[in-house]
């Protein structure tokens, strides 16, 4: 961490462009759309409190603070919703509902290194280098963990991507 | 392993995804900056109203509005409050000065309306 404050700016301009991928990423530790939502924003009312240093990585402090504080909610009693019943975190442009159904569990499915690094470099445009430094690892480590992600999710979601490309 | 043509193309399928729409941080609905250029937009049409409703009632005709000049300040001070805020609260200083009537001296057109 930093020695300087966070202004409310900041904050703002983290949550414009992490925000959403963030929301991606909770939902694979609590299924749920909407309490991943509450999980982004009780990090995010935290960073406002300002009492929070500005982070050197923000990226690897955000990704941190959400998981953190999904665990967190899981342990103050939050329970499972059935995935099917739950408020889906993704929404497909062409209205794929069943795709999206798919990407999010296959997301939750990856182990948390993987896919830390898929959501950072598809869902907030992070470059791979970008991946790398808020990882705290390696580029071809960053690189593989992407490349081992896309094949697993692939193999998922191929048979929608064929529909999709079919125009179906 | 998938070629990069594959990967590329299953990259952009997976960007036909959006994570779900987050709802604003309380107290952040407005963004600052778009809260300064709104401010802007309300001085400035003050100003251009104060201009206009003080160019009505002189008896005199006075000097032609300049229009151009008026648009192309509000053009300025949309860039600055994007781009600089110290520069944009100068600005709008400056503009005011330039603009609304002057009061500070005898036959100052606040001045002469009062007389009438």
């Amino acid at each position: 961490m930093g020695g300087r404050k966070l202004s409310a700016e900041d904050v703002r301009h983290l949550y414009d462009q992490h925000g959403p991928a963030l929301v991606a990423y909770a939902c694979s530790f609590v299924v749920d759309g909407a309490a991943a939502e509450d999980v982004v924003h009780r990090v995010f009312v935290k960073l406002l409190s300002g009492h929070t240093s500005a982070p050197d990585v923000p990226a690897a402090y955000l990704y941190r603070a959400v998981r953190n504080e999904a665990f967190n909610a899981r342990r103050n009693g939050w329970r499972d919703a059935q995935l099917e019943e739950a408020s889906l975190c993704f929404t497909h442009r062409h209205g794929n509902r069943e795709a999206a159904l798919t990407l999010q569990k296959a997301l939750g499915e990856l182990p948390e290194e993987q896919r830390e690094v898929v959501v950072m470099r598809i869902w907030a445009g992070m470059t791979l280098e970008e991946v790398a430094a808020a990882t705290e690892v390696s580029l071809n480590t960053a690189a593989s963990r992407y490349r081992y992600a896309l094949e697993k999710l692939r193999e998922r979601l191929q048979p929608h991507q064929r529909r999709t490309e079919d125009g179906g | 392993m998938m070629m990069d043509k594959q990967r590329e193309r299953f990259e952009n399928y997976l960007r036909e995804f959006e994570p779900r729409q987050l709802r604003p941080l309380p107290g952040m609905s407005v963004a600052p900056k778009v809260r300064r250029v709104a401010a802007g937009i309300v001085l400035v049409a003050a100003c251009v109203g104060s201009l206009w409703v003080v160019a009505r009632n002189s008896p005199a005709p006075s000097a032609p509005i300049q229009e151009p000049e008026t648009s192309l300040t509000a053009r300025e001070l949309l860039r600055l409050a994007m781009e600089d805020a110290k520069e944009f609260d100068a600005a709008l200083t400056a503009a005011s000065r330039r603009i609304l009537p002057r009061f500070d001296g005898n036959d100052s057109t606040l001045r002469v309306l009062a007389k009438e």
